[in-house]
């Protein structure tokens, strides 16, 4: 049970710890993780060797083969070792989840609790503001953005998708927080004479913290999706391997048989999005007391 | 008043939380029995275990809580061993609850007449909702217009008549009511009592009743049972435990009971009632 | 049929009262024209029937409802006009216990942490240590185990709760406690154990009290005077003896018949 003086926080980590298949997704997130920090290292090395990397070699001979011992995922239509290729895409499929996630989940907890807690005019604004940004078609906006901003278009990729995205976010904060305001124990806090930071953010935001733990789970996903499309609009990744990419150019060849690539990046993608959904998920009920034994 | 076939019986109930050092046994082998039409008081400590004893009944204790042994006997079915498909069908229509807080247990989102609504619906078809809402809202004496607030719209009392209301839409066997007059005034709290006096007498509702409130105990109860550290430490029928207790519990509780006339040479004060702690 | 005796400063003087819910047509007046004052160190009693305007009375006491009118004042201070600092020293020294002691624990803090934040914000205590000491010494004033200040509030019984929000709101060292019904959830032994602590209190530290309760008996043995409420009016007011003994006002006899007697 929980000890003397540890915070919630303290006791949802002991509490994950104890909890297997968490702990097994925690596992695949840091492995992920590492693939990331791996592929952004061997980006970062021949890109400033200026010389063309492993996973770019092409070689039409080899094009097309099924996996064997030599290429374990095997090859694309260019001859490149897909494994290569999957594991450098991390990189990838990583930033523009978890950046756009740092992007859009700040701003949209925070615009949806100081909307929801201080209502009156400062609710009106956000409200205005997120129904600006909800009417604007999100491609249009990403788009734009990502024209504006350099950076062969993956800035842009992240501005783009990182501040299309709080809205919906922000809209469950707001009426989550409308919720609680009105519960005696925040109305207790007042009494009590704490700052309206401190009852927002140490008290309230413990309480809907599965709302913003959801969205980022169910966000992830959506994210790399985008990419895929932004990279077939030819703004995203140029190049570079990236999971949306593969997917695209497998699309293609898969009534040919070529089953290979896109059955592994597939694959990739799933366990990526499980691993993070089922961590949400013991998170959640780590976060909730009510639901300790 | 003792019945040889109790709507409920429960015999040997242990509820422990956590485990080793934080082992907590908050009932700890209680027995006791209701009969048909009967109404039975459990009195007793704060944290005495009368609340988790009485969520036990139909499986709702909190998911920490575990059933280390016992038999809770409801009209001839053996509740621990029930589905909780099976379990659902009884709570609200059988057997149905009064909660303790009142404030915290409405759901805050939803109107207080929908959720009266909700309680009919679940359980009666073929009633008008409308009109059987109306008459449970004056049963309670609520007046019609809070129909449509919401539960941060009411005051304590007007909420736990909510409860009350809630918890006779679906004319139960067995009413579980723990402390459901606290936040209610003595008048309305009369005809709360006279309503419940009047429906045991006439359908046969058995009640069990949780109260800090001898004034109820005595005069709505036929038997008492109480409780101090999850053990039943005295029973029987109202006259005697309130007027003959045995056990120095029961004496003690006795003696703390604040009068609203104190008798001028009060054998009781506030100070020798906590040396008897 | 007020301040013939206040001679002594009071503490706190509530004067012409309204607060009102809602707008037009579904506006709710739930307190009408009340006006009453407590001294230091004394118990001020509040009964009436359910829904009559007690709790909210008491919330406008700590500004947690805004009147529509009247004036309240506390020490020199007009309440409705204090802001930042002057409001936040105002809330240490006007505590309130809720009807709902449940719905009043954030049920993501652990209650020891609930009482050291508040500790925190006020500065009291020097350190963590210190703030820690100060929940112990609290529980175990209000008859629980210290060492079960780092549970959660759902594992703990209602009673338990109920002193538990006690403890809170005399952490801070109030001068003035607006306490809702904060003894409807124990047993008479224990119930006689906190009166015994808020009447050490009053002594004391001369802790004054705005004390509703439903329980005729309590208020007869704790408090001095009270006042008895009626569809958001004070409809009897005096002392506690008087007004129980031989009350004046109809509803007041309505009430006092109606006390279960054992
Ligand atoms: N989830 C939990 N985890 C650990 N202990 C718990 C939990 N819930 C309740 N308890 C403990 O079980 C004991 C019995 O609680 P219960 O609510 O039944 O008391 P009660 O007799 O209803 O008291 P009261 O009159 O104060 O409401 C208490 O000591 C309480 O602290
Ligand atoms: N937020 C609100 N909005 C609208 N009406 C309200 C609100 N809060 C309270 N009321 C109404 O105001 C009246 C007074 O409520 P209050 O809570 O002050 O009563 P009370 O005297 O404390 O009653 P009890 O003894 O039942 O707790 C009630 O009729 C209630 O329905
Ligand atoms: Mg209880
Ligand atoms: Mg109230």
């Amino acid at each position: 049970m929980s000890e003397k003086g540890k915070s919630l926080w303290g006791d949802a980590w002991l509490r994950l710890k104890r909890n297997r298949l968490a702990m097994v997704c925690l596992g695949l997130v840091v492995l992920f993780t590492a693939l990331a920090l791996y592929g952004e290292v061997v980006y970062r090395y021949h890109d400033w060797k200026d010389i063309s990397p492993a996973y770019q070699k092409t070689n039409l001979d080899l094009a097309y083969q099924a996996p064997s011992s030599e290429h374990w995922m095997g090859t694309d239509g260019l001859g490149r070792d897909v494994m290569a290729r999957l594991i450098q895409g991390v990189r990838i499929a990583y930033k523009v989840g978890i950046i756009t996630s740092l992007i859009a989940i700040p701003i949209g907890v925070i615009l949806g609790c100081l909307a929801g807690f201080f209502g009156g005019k400062v609710d009106d604004f956000i409200v205005w503001l997120y129904s600006t940004f909800a009417s604007m078609p999100g491609l249009l906006f990403i788009l734009a953005i990502a024209m504006v901003v350099p950076d062969n278009g993956l800035l842009g990729i992240y501005l783009g998708i990182g501040l299309t995205t709080w809205v919906g976010l922000c809209r469950l904060v707001r009426g989550e927080v409308i919720k609680h305001k009105e519960q005696t124990y925040v109305q207790a806090a007042k009494a009590l004479g704490l700052g309206s930071g401190r009852i927002i953010f140490k008290h309230i935001l413990p309480n809907i913290s599965h709302v913003i733990i959801v969205t980022f789970s169910l966000r992830f996903p959506a994210a790399v999706g985008t990419e895929v499309i932004m990279s077939f609009l030819g703004i995203g990744v140029q190049g570079e391997p990236s999971w949306g990419l593969m997917i695209d150019s497998a699309r293609m060849r898969l009534w040919q048989g070529m089953w290979w690539e896109m059955t592994f990046v597939t694959l990739a993608v799933f366990l990526l999005v499980l691993a993070f959904n089922l961590l949400g998920d013991a998170l959640r009920d780590a976060l909730d007391p009510r639901l300790n034994d | 008043m003792m019945d040889s076939n109790p709507i409920l019986k429960v015999s040997n109930l242990n509820i422990h939380f956590g485990s080793g050092d934080d082992l907590v046994k908050a009932v700890d082998g209680i027995s006791f029995t209701v009969g048909r039409g009967e109404t039975v008081a459990l009195v007793g400590e704060s944290g005495s275990g009368k609340s988790i004893s009485s969520l036990a009944l139909t499986k709702l204790a909190p998911r920490a809580a575990k059933y280390v042994a016992g038999e809770i006997h409801f009209n001839g079915q053996e509740m621990l061993s029930l589905s909780d498909r099976e379990l659902r069908q009884i709570r609200g229509s059988q057997i149905s609850y009064i909660f303790q807080e009142p404030m915290s247990s409405l759901n805050p989102v939803f109107t207080v007449g929908w959720q009266i609504k909700e309680a009919i619906g679940l359980h009666q078809k073929g009633v008008d909702r409308k009109s059987e809402i109306i008459r449970l809202l004056d049963v309670v004496h609520l007046p019609q217009r809070l129909a449509t607030a919401y539960p941060h719209e009411m005051s304590g009392g007007q909420l736990q008549r909510c409860m009350i209301a809630m918890a006779l839409a679906c004319s139960p066997d067995l009413l579980v009511a723990d402390e459901p007059t606290t936040a209610l005034d003595v008048t309305v709290q009369r005809e709360i009592l006279n309503l419940l006096a009047e429906l045991s007498e006439k359908v046969d509702l058995s009640i069990l009743m949780i109260t800090h409130n001898f004034g109820i105990v005595s005069d709505l109860a036929d038997r008492v049972y109480v409780m101090q550290k999850g053990r039943i430490v005295e029973e029987g029928t109202t006259h005697k435990v309130l007027y003959e207790p045995q056990h120095e519990y029961t004496k003690q509780l006795m003696a703390a009971v604040p009068r609203l006339h104190p008798k001028p040479p009060a054998s009781f004060t506030i100070e020798n009632a906590k040396e008897g702690e | 049929m007020i301040s013939n005796e206040s001679k002594v400063k009071t503490l706190l003087k509530v004067d012409g009262l309204n607060v009102i819910y809602g707008h037009k047509k579904e506006a709710v007046h739930a307190v009408k024209d009340v006006s009453f004052y407590i001294k230091p160190g004394e118990i001020f009693g509040l009964v009436g029937e359910s829904g009559c305007g007690k709790s909210s009375l008491g919330k406008a006491m700590v500004r947690l409802v805004d009147p529509a009118s009247g004036r309240i004042g506390f020490k020199e201070a007009n309440v409705a006009q204090l802001k930042g600092r002057a409001l936040q020293e105002y809330r240490r020294e006007v505590q309130m216990v809720f009807q709902d002691p449940y719905g009043s624990l954030n049920p993501r803090m652990k209650v020891g942490h609930a009482i050291t934040d508040v500790l925190t914000v006020h500065r009291i205590g020097k350190n963590m240590e210190e703030r820690r000491e100060r929940v112990t010494e609290l529980f175990e004033a209000v008859g629980l185990e210290p060492d079960w200040a780092w549970r959660y509030p759902h594992e703990f019984s209602g009673g338990q709760r109920q002193r538990i929000c006690i403890a809170r709101a005399l952490a801070l060292n109030p001068d003035l406690l607006v306490a809702d019904e904060p003894v409807s959830a124990l047993d008479v032994s224990v119930q006689a154990e906190i009166l015994h602590l808020l009447k050490e209190l009053r002594i004391t530290r001369q802790l004054a009290f705005l004390f509703i309760s439903h329980d005729l008996a309590v208020v007869r043995n704790l408090c001095d005077r009270v006042a008895v409420m009626y569809n958001g009016e004070i409809v009897e007011m005096g002392d506690v003896s008087k007004v129980i003994d031989h009350p004046q006002h109809e509803y007041t006899r309505t009430l006092l018949a109606a006390v279960p007697s054992f």
